[in-house]
């Protein structure tokens, strides 16, 4: 079989091999921006399916939004981060001391303002600090976050104590869930960050200053305003998670957040963004790839496929996902991905 | 050329769909797939029984914490041998690593159409809510101490907590110490405290045991209580009077700092006897072994386990001294547990919640089991063939599982399944398993 395909154009015919096609398709300008939301659709016709329709009760589908919000909303303001060409994996650590401080102040005061205030006001604060170290010590965001991650979970251990959880009273979080606050707030945070993101200055010099730094700094474009403003918006975003998680289960253990950079580094990927930064990247691909996760477990599960295999096809699906996701070293001017 | 792009483009979403509605079709039955691996051992197979399957199929959840000898045993015994023997249909879930994890899980299986839920990890009222809300009956390996919550709520369909007798558990510890540590106390103890900080309560009646064994052998007078010890997130010399050695090194096993902390203190050669509240022989072989012949001693390991061929294979692989490289686990006889939390999660199932699962007061039951002590290959070679995942031979074996359930006991009681479980001992079982 030979492995080329003719493709007519307006005035030849190229000869291309399938690695070429494969390309030719994923070089469409197009394509980063719809890929991710087809395969999501696609997923959910699938599993609507072969479930018999099941997959597509309302309650189903909130049961995915409702999962994917804790990631999705760490994705979205990480998005940030990402976009001006830095890492930070200790948003998990810093959602976990946020939620015990919020926590601790709700037991104190009573307060649900004050239990808000003081997670949202913490993660704005870890944030601002682990920032701080690397504008001005100018060490690498990614340093500063493995060894914040450490110092940060180690203090959580100390708040949360001998029991290893911390619980509010049910009423205050099913209160809270009933009344919405969850979505209301994070609807609220999405839009905000989507249009300071893609319809400010602000955003644009992000995404420049992730796209070529050298370039951006010398049309005068302040890479520590930049990184200082991204590390903000993330940190509202992981104190407004952190406060959803505690909605969630109503308490905080020494074990929430654990994991949660690399969550949302894959939700970020899959949903067609490089965490590298670059021009193309946007502030909505952390929600759809952590849709894309949450309709995937529980459509696997559905469908009654075993535990075992889940995690060998989650790879899989992953994986195809993140090669057909991923930028065009050759074709834009972004860091090197992989 | 626009136009071959986004036909090419249909053609790779296309392919996508195709790959994803044949991984869809991974999915099976599990009681026909289950019914092709029956244990060949007579005394546990499902055909045995003599009467058919219940018509009815439930489904059950299982919500899971690790991923070990006893989880792969765990499984094995339901998939294997519950689900053909009593029509059940399980749905595993992978490692859970908190709460949001198992609301998940759980919200996910009630999206599958579980009728029951049987959860490894949270122990938590918020779970129990979820279940509720759902017409979804609960049940928890657990101890109710861990969750004031669920004990003083009201949930219909919680049906109560299984779990080890952590305080036999300890003495086990406590007896073995008195036996084999030195009179003056010079070797050196390590104490693997596991998640005792974090309030998992084996973990701390194993601890809280080991340092009252160490105490009452050498007239120990410590400077904190044991309590506050036992609680201690941090590396720890527990400060006595006589100056013997102890440390309590505080961490979850399945972390990977667990191991690197572990030998760090091993490799500076003054502990010869390592206690772990947790199941870790298998894990720190390989550090203990290093150390022994690296300064010329014999370290002695005591730790939790489960029947498997780990097991196996420590207490018949010698270290350089000449000894097995494990000298004493206590062993949860897994079937037997999982049998427990089964047997009341089905009759809760089959209607009988308020008889077979509500102690004298009508609370939740709380169900104990006893664990066994192990100490040499030959002792070990007495349970050879127990719980047995690659032959199916179970423990807990049909006519076992049958005397709990109210289908074939309809007056059972959680006064009758905890004498059923107080009588498993190494003797009891032996009996059990010859006459099968």
């Amino acid at each position: 079989m030979n492995a080329t395909a003719s493709v007519k154009t307006n005035d030849r015919e190229l000869h291309l091999s399938l690695k070429e096609r494969v390309e030719v398709i994923r070089s469409n300008r197009y394509f980063l921006m719809i890929f991710p939301f087809a395969m999501l659709a696609l997923m959910i016709v699938i599993f609507g399916v072969a479930t018999q329709g099941r997959f597509f009760k309302p309650s189903v589908l909130k049961g995915i939004l409702s999962q994917a919000i804790i990631i999705g909303t760490c994705a979205t303001g990480v998005a940030f981060i990402y976009s001006n060409g830095n890492l930070d994996i200790s948003i998990g650590a810093v959602l976990g001391m946020a939620s015990t401080l919020g926590v601790l102040a709700y037991n104190a005061t009573g307060s649900v303002s004050v239990f808000v205030l003081v997670s949202v006001g913490t993660a704005l604060a870890l944030m601002a600090f682990n920032c701080t170290m690397s504008v001005v010590c100018h060490i690498k965001t990614i340093t500063v976050a493995i060894v914040v991650t450490q110092i940060y979970g180690a203090i959580t251990t100390l708040l949360i104590g001998g029991a290893g959880k911390i619980e509010i009273p049910y009423e205050v979080s099913s209160g809270m869930e009933d009344g919405g606050f969850r979505y209301i707030a994070f609807f609220a945070y999405f839009l905000f960050c989507v249009v300071i993101y893609h319809y400010t200055k602000v955003g644009r010099e992000l995404r420049f200053l992730g796209g070529n730094e050298s370039c951006a700094q010398q049309t005068g474009m302040s890479n520590a305003k930049a990184t200082y403003i991204s590390f903000l918006m993330t940190g509202l975003g992981v104190g407004l998670a952190a406060v959803f998680s505690v909605i969630d289960v109503s308490a905080v253990s020494v074990e929430t957040g654990n994991g949660l950079g690399m969550d949302v580094m894959l939700a970020t990927v899959l949903g067609g963004m490089s965490i590298f930064g670059g021009a193309r990247s946007n502030a909505y691909a952390g929600l759809v790839g952590a849709l894309t996760v949450a309709a995937l477990n529980k459509g696997l599960l559905m469908v009654g496929v075993s535990s075992a295999l889940i995690q060998g096809i989650r790879g899989v699906i992953f994986l195809a996902l993140v090669y057909l996701n991923s930028e065009r070293q050759k074709l834009l001017p972004s860091r090197v991905q992989f | 050329m626009r136009k071959n792009v986004l036909k090419r483009a249909a053609a790779v979403v296309l392919t996508g769909a195709m790959l994803l509605v044949s991984l869809a079709g991974c999915g099976g039955t599990p009681s026909s797939a289950s019914a092709s691996t029956v244990g060949s051992s007579s005394a546990t197979s499902a055909t045995d029984s003599g009467a058919p399957a219940p018509t009815k199929q439930f489904v059950i959840g299982v919500a899971e914490a690790q991923a070990n000898d006893e989880v792969t045993t765990r499984r094995a015994y339901f998939e294997n041998f519950i689900a053909p023997t009593y029509n059940v249909k399980f749905i595993f879930s992978e490692v859970l690593k908190d709460d949001a994890a198992v609301k998940t899980f759980i919200e996910n299986c009630i999206d599958s159409g579980v009728d029951a839920i049987i959860d490894f990890k949270s122990n938590s009222a918020q779970m129990a809510r979820l279940c509720e809300e759902n017409d979804v009956v609960y049940t928890v390996q657990g101890i109710p101490d861990m969750a004031p919550e669920l004990m003083e709520g009201d949930f219909p369909l919680f049906t109560g907590w299984s779990g080890a007798d952590n305080a036999q558990v300890g003495n086990l510890f406590r007896d073995w110490l008195e036996a084999n540590a030195s009179e003056d106390g010079s070797e050196g103890f390590l104490v693997s405290t596991s998640l005792a900080a974090q309030g998992n309560v084996q973990h701390v009646e194993v601890s809280r045991a080991i340092l009252e064994g160490l105490q009452e052998k050498y007239e120990l007078t410590y400077e904190k209580t044991i309590d506050e010890l036992v609680a201690s997130s941090e590396t720890t010399n527990v400060a006595n009077d006589k100056n013997i050695l102890i440390t309590l090194y505080p961490g979850s096993p399945n972390k990977e700092t667990w191991l690197p902390g572990i030998s760090s203190l091993l490799q500076s050669g003054k502990y010869a006897m390592f206690l772990s509240s947790g199941q870790t022989y298998n894990q720190s072989a390989t550090a203990v072994n290093e150390v022994e012949q690296a300064f010329g001693i014999d370290i002695k390991v005591a730790s939790i386990a489960a029947f498997s061929t780990t097991l196996t294979t420590a207490f018949n692989t010698q270290d350089p001294n000449g000894n097995p490289s494990v000298d004493m686990v206590t062993v949860k006889p897994s079937s037997a547990l999982n049998a427990c939390l089964f047997a009341t999660t089905y009759n809760a199932l089959n209607g009988a919640i308020d008889t077979a699962c509500r102690d004298a007061d009508g609370n939740a039951a709380n169900y104990r089991f006893q664990m066994i002590s192990i100490t040499s290959p030959e002792e070990l070679a007495m349970t050879e063939g127990w719980d047995d995942r690659d032959t199916g031979t179970w423990i807990a074996g049909k006519e076992f599982v049958d005397s709990m359930l109210v289908t074939n006991n309809p007056d059972i009681t959680p006064e009758d399944i905890n004498k059923i479980m107080a009588s498993l001992n190494v003797e009891s079982i032996s009996a059990m398993m010859e006459k099968a």
